[in-house]
């Protein structure tokens, strides 16, 4: 299994994401949580309990439900000091993560045509079927793949710029 | 195994998995194969930038001086069957900024739905301890603002800067 430092970051960053997406993000405890399950994980490791390292993600994800579950109930059993403090519920959508950068993601979408926008939103937004999508727009599979990677591809860039962000921090 | 399926079947449980309408079980199955798969999370993180950004595809939206300015894109109507009115919702009620100025300026029309959500967005502000002010409205809007009484509560400025400053006044 790769441990190098590049590595460890990356599954810090994707277990970050784990987290928020279940715990919300005003939650003040995420990078707490995210440590735990990395640290228990590492723990596993060396002790040779991960029976199949390539497909270690499975293994990685056991661990860091089981933090945010012990997390949850010791949330609900010491009732807080402070009133003010959020309590961990269902999460709200890691999107909350997407606000810290909406000034790079320099709305991509601007130069789309409204209908590939509209298929977008169907497809994202409203949780529609493809063959749905397809049927109500007289698309074929490949017209519909064209539309969706080729606005991606805008986004691309976004990412990239976010991992630099990220690796910088 | 979601990078083994094809394409477009991995974008459509990548885009459940945004909106949170996967079942559980599959949640479980997508994070434990993404924490293991680089490429996977990329595109659900390339994914999620695209999502968001077609929600807030008419607003724009900046930071100035500590308050966030929100400004339509192109000529907007604040109308009962407008989508600017449901963007306009989700960008003040659903984030956690507290202080927000709303540009007016290409705001062409607005009928008793979208002074009720200028409304709506002011109370919200205000309870939770920030403020929101207007800028730039066009002579028939201002007019219409005058009218309702909407100017006296809520501040309106001709001016970016100096709406930004009356902030901290």
């Amino acid at each position: 299994m790769d441990l190098t430092e590049p590595s460890i970051d990356r599954l810090r960053l994707k277990l970050r994401y784990k987290v928020l997406y279940h715990v919300g993000h005003n939650c003040a405890d995420v990078d707490d949580l995210v440590q735990e399950s990395l640290a228990r994980f590492f723990r596993a490791e060396q002790r040779n309990q991960i029976r199949n390292t390539e497909e270690f993600g499975a293994f990685l994800n056991g661990v860091c439900r089981n933090v945010i579950l012990e997390y949850r109930r010791r949330v609900r059993r010491e009732p807080s000091i402070d009133p003010d403090m959020p309590i961990p519920d269902a999460g709200v959508r890691p999107e909350a993560d997407i606000l810290e950068m909406r000034d790079s993601i320099d709305h991509g979408l601007n130069e789309l045509a409204e209908r590939d926008r509209l298929i977008l939103r169907a497809l994202y937004l409203d949780g529609r079927e493809k063959e749905d999508i397809c049927k109500q727009w007289g698309m074929s599979d490949a017209q519909f793949r064209v539309v969706l990677f080729r606005a991606k591809e805008r986004f691309r860039r976004v990412y990239g710029m976010e991992m630099k962000r990220t690796t910088a921090s | 195994m979601v990078c083994k399926k094809e394409p477009i079947e991995r974008e459509q449980v990548i885009a459940r998995y945004i909106s949170r309408s996967l079942d559980s079980e599959a949640v479980e199955e997508f994070e434990g194969h993404y924490l293991g798969c680089d490429e996977c999370f990329e595109e659900m993180r390339v994914s999620e930038l695209l999502a968001a950004d077609l929600k807030t595809s008419t607003l724009t939206w900046k930071q100035s001086g500590g308050v966030s300015v929100l400004r339509f894109k192109a000529n907007a109507e604040l109308t009962h069957s407008a989508q600017e009115l449901d963007h306009l919702r989700k960008e003040v009620l659903e984030q956690s900024d507290s202080r927000v100025i709303i540009d007016l300026s290409r705001v062409t029309r607005i009928d008793s739905a979208g002074l009720g959500q200028l409304m709506s967005c002011y109370s919200h502000l205000v309870k939770n301890r920030g403020a929101m002010k207007m800028l730039n409205p066009a002579p028939e809007i201002k007019k219409l603002l005058d009218m309702t009484g909407l100017s006296t509560l809520i501040e309106t400025y001709q001016d970016e800067s100096e709406a930004v400053k009356s902030f901290n006044n």
